[in-house]
């Protein structure tokens, strides 16, 4: 089995928001747990949410996210996701949703850019 | 056999059946997916392909997971040296209903449940789907939605 699925969050950088850690499988079981925790994820400024751990993800994680990136939006934001699994990459390429979020491969590279 | 899972595994001339029983709700999908990378990789897929399966499983059981809350997934697994084929149907919500069908038949003669109807993010899976695997579609029973199903084949 995979990891145990866990939110946390890590001080933002240079004043930004907390980062959101998520680790372990993102499923049915475990998407509403981290739908309740990123309803708070929204209004300007830059959010970072950290899937660097994320060992698996369905399409209703991915719904989750796109919940999420649709409130920061709406609200002046940005959503910017840091995943460095090419497994959990490819559910984004089919869905041609890396054309819609801001992808980075790292938390540093999230905050830089 | 408790409710809570089931699992045989049969072998017939290089083809390998297991079948899977969970309860309702998708808190064990996992070992579905565990289930689907083991077979795999018995198929000699290689990681990509499956971790391919891994998510094409889910998906799968996806539209059975949303149309009913209390009633047990189905799955029955069938691998070769080529392949690797799942099906998904909704069991019967009665702990006794947790017998596998020796025959393998999808629902079995006792009937499975039917999916009245379809919920709007079982489109999301099967375009999922439709990138991940080289075949798949509905299972029917008496005309009526029952399940899902796929094969994915080997790439080389």
């Amino acid at each position: 089995m995979d990891q145990v699925f866990e939110i946390t969050e890590e001080p933002g950088r240079a004043g930004g928001a907390p980062i959101i850690k998520v680790k372990g499988e993102v499923d049915v079981a475990t998407s509403p747990a981290l739908r309740e925790r990123l309803q708070d994820v929204h209004g300007p400024g830059i959010q970072i949410v950290n899937l660097h751990e994320v060992t698996f993800l369905d399409s209703t994680g991915l719904g989750v996210l796109v919940g999420a990136l649709k409130r920061c939006r709406e609200t002046g934001g940005s959503l910017r996701l840091v995943i460095g699994e090419p497994r959990i990459l490819r559910i984004f390429e089919i869905t041609g949703l890396t054309d819609v979020f801001s992808i980075f491969p790292s938390v540093d590279d999230a905050v830089e850019a | 056999m408790p409710a809570e899972e089931s699992r045989t595994v049969s072998q017939i001339a290089g083809t390998e059946v297991v079948e899977l029983e969970i309860p309702p709700g998708g808190d064990l999908l996992s070992l579905a997916r565990l289930t689907a990378a083991t077979l795999a990789a018995r198929s000699d897929f290689s990681v990509e392909e499956g971790d391919d399966l891994r998510l094409a499983v889910d998906e799968l059981c996806l539209p059975c997971v949303r149309a009913s809350s209390d009633s047990r997934l189905r799955l029955r697994f069938t691998r070769d040296d080529e392949s690797v084929a799942i099906t998904c149907t909704l069991a019967e919500d009665d702990a006794s209903a947790s017998d596998t069908d020796p025959t393998g038949k999808v629902g079995g003669e006792r009937g499975g449940v039917t999916m009245e109807s379809a919920h709007p993010d079982d489109a999301l899976s099967t375009y999922i789907l439709h990138a991940l695997v080289d075949e798949h579609g509905p299972v029917d029973e008496n005309r009526r939605l029952a399940g899902h199903w796929l094969r994915k084949r080997r790439a080389s």
